[in-house]
């Protein structure tokens, strides 16, 4: 930070900075988007396999004519140059017309729509469970640093972070499921089903979460307003609360954004173990069959769940930290 | 009722990774009320961490021992609970590094309230009134505008009253102003000497003056405690002290003024190792005998309730 020495009392401007601020994130928005819709599009047109072959021959066996191989191609739109069959798709995607399945003939959107619920469903538990498990964890991992909570967490948020989600799932359906017998294996009864895959998600990111936590916690508490808000005769507990954590969350709101849209777009393993039709399930059934109407869709739902959160943690950034509402340089 | 703070054998240990490290040593001195205390000496001489242990707010590693009485309460037999009731209220800080002692994502405004409220749940309106007051009084011409700030909006100056301000919060009967002129410029220092006087007769003028600057201790203080590595080498009013210093260290500190010619106090000097146990100011001691070396001085008394350690006084 550069502080300088004298700000007069009108330079009192949070709007504008707020206003200059979001400006120019949306700018740099721009052409992050277009990049995103042109590597979405070639990752379908680029990938192997020929869509109108599979449309025609889907097990192999059948013998297709060149009359019919036209026609189809006709209709998929492919005999247009891939920069025409870019803008064409680039126009209906913007008017949110994401085309159909090959296979299912469903409308990609309708489709996205249904199965959407179940991800943000997921992912919402993912988060909120990182939230209170890790950001709970590491203020406690903090408070007592060195002593017996601390180390008993930090083993543990080691190993969270060390194990894969998909080996967790397994463990866990072998214990709850086999052994013991208190959920349910797979599919959707209520909200039992979401425990195993909630903890899936996000069992990695509590151990990250924690430790983060902890280290920004470590580093606020050495600071000087703390030891003043004690001066006061406020109570450890409520300085770390009303103080400490407002300081120490601004690192932490950037991660779980990222998060948060990392696993809208990649709860794929969790919803395939657990036989949820999520997003992901949906994109893996079609990568399994070229479906490439389906991949890049999907590809562009994700990146824009990142463009979005991104914009997201912008705004909540200047909820949390007044230094960039008011327009000052942050380090 | 009397409401004097009196340490007694009172010291600071820091225990870290090697080894406990004593920090401030068997101090005995009284802090009168009506009377400013000043105590002086180098960075690292111990004086903002006893300042510190008087409101208990040190690291976790720190132990403190001795007594500390605030009137008839005995600080340190107070559970952490009761000496929450004391901090702010009846003892309050005023903290150095003034920029770093506000926090950073909190207005101002709510800052000086809590300050208030902690101890007086409900009193919302009453703190801001208060605050308001305070800073006309600290020469802010816009008491309303400045609280809806946040620290890093405002000068250096101007957060060095607001942090006498949030001490004043509560008008306690007890002010410790830790360094509150470090690294400021003259300009600054000025306005921190006309702060602190203006507390001192207006708010309380019982104060504990933490500070390297014996100038300002000089213009502030009736009593003088000199520190050097935690422990009190001489301690007596400002004209004894200051004016007709006894122990060594003290005249060579004043002899290294810049009015006085800035004479630096000598190294270590040569065919003296590294001692325990001995006085800790033997290795730059103009005077110091064997004796110095091997035995550890204690307080002697001379006139006027004046204290000097030192064998020469004996």
């Amino acid at each position: 930070m550069t502080a300088s020495a004298f700000r007069p009392l009108s330079g009192y401007s949070e709007p504008m900075g707020i206003v200059k601020y979001m400006g120019k994130r949306l700018l740099t928005l721009i052409p992050v988007l277009l990049g995103i819709t042109i590597v979405a599009f070639l990752l379908g047109t680029g990938a192997p396999g020929d869509p109108v072959e599979a449309i025609l021959n889907r097990d192999g066996t059948q013998i297709v004519s060149p009359e019919e191989y036209e026609i189809v191609k006709e209709r998929l739109g492919l005999n247009d140059p891939i920069p025409i069959q870019y803008i064409k798709w680039l126009r209906n995607a913007m008017t949110g017309e994401l085309g159909q399945s090959f296979f299912t003939n469903k409308d990609i959107r309708e489709q996205m729509a249904y199965r959407l619920p179940y991800t943000v469903r997921l992912a919402l538990l993912g988060l909120g469970m990182t939230v209170v498990f890790g950001i709970g964890a590491g203020m406690v991992m903090a408070i007592y640093k060195d002593r017996w909570p601390d180390r008993i967490l930090r083993t543990i948020t080691t190993v969270m972070l060390s194990v894969p989600g998909f080996w967790i799932a397994i463990l866990m359906i072998l214990i709850f499921v086999e052994q013991l017998k208190w959920l349910p294996t797979s599919g959707l009864n209520g909200w039992k089903s979401y425990i195993m895959p909630g903890i899936t998600v996000s069992v990695s990111t509590i151990g990250v979460c924690a430790r983060l936590t902890r280290t920004s916690v470590l580093d606020e508490l050495g600071r000087q307003y703390v030891t003043v808000a004690s001066a006061k005769g406020m109570n450890a507990r409520l300085v770390a609360i009303r103080h400490v954590l407002p300081n120490a969350l601004i690192p932490i709101t950037t991660f779980l954004g990222n998060y948060f849209a990392g696993i809208l777009g990649g709860s794929t393993i969790a919803e395939v173990i657990f036989n949820i039709p999520g997003i992901g399930n949906y994109a893996i059934d079609a990568v399994k069959s070229r479906d490439y109407f389906v991949v890049q869709a999907y590809v562009l739902f994700t990146a824009m769940v990142y463009v979005v959160m991104t914009i997201l943690i912008d705004l909540i950034y200047l909820a949390v930290n007044p230094k960039i509402r008011a327009g000052e340089r942050v380090e | 009722m009397g409401k004097e703070i009196k340490v007694c054998e009172f010291g600071v240990t820091f225990h870290t990774a090697h080894g406990p490290v004593s920090a401030v040593r068997d101090v005995n001195t009284v802090f009168r009320e009506g009377e400013v205390t000043g105590l002086i000496g180098e960075s690292g001489s111990g004086k903002s961490v006893l300042g510190m242990a008087i409101l208990q707010l040190l690291p976790a590693n720190a132990r403190i021992e001795g007594s500390c009485l605030y009137g008839d309460t005995e600080l340190t037999a107070l559970s952490e609970k009761e000496m929450e009731q004391i901090r702010g209220n009846e003892i309050a800080l005023i903290p150095q590094n003034p920029v770093e002692s506000l926090n950073p994502v909190l207005r101002i405004g709510r800052q000086l309230t809590e300050a208030m409220t902690i101890h007086a749940p409900g009193k919302k309106a009453e703190a801001k009134q208060r605050y308001q007051d305070l800073m006309s009084r600290l020469g802010f011409s816009r008491p309303e505008l400045v609280s809806r700030q946040y620290s890093f909006q405002l000068s250096g100056g101007m957060n060095q009253r607001m942090i006498a301000v949030l001490g004043l919060m509560n008008r306690p009967v007890w002010m410790i102003a830790d360094e509150p002129t470090k690294g400021l410029d003259a300009i600054l220092r000025r306005q921190v000497y006309e702060v602190l006087q203006e507390i001192t007769m207006r708010d309380t003028r019982n104060m504990i003056l933490i500070t390297h600057d014996v100038a300002l201790a000089r213009k502030l203080s009736q009593k003088i405690l000199v520190l050097y590595q935690g422990e009190i080498l001489e301690q007596g009013t400002v004209a004894d002290v200051l004016d007709h210093p006894a122990h060594p260290y003290t005249r060579g500190l004043i002899g290294s003024l810049p009015k006085n010619g800035m004479k630096p106090i000598g190294q270590p000097l040569k065919g003296r190792e590294d001692i325990t146990g001995g006085c800790v100011f033997y290795l730059r001691c103009p005077q110091a005998t064997k004796r110095c070396r091997q035995e550890h001085p204690r307080e002697s008394g001379l006139e006027n309730g004046r204290k000097v350690r030192c064998f020469l006084y004996e």
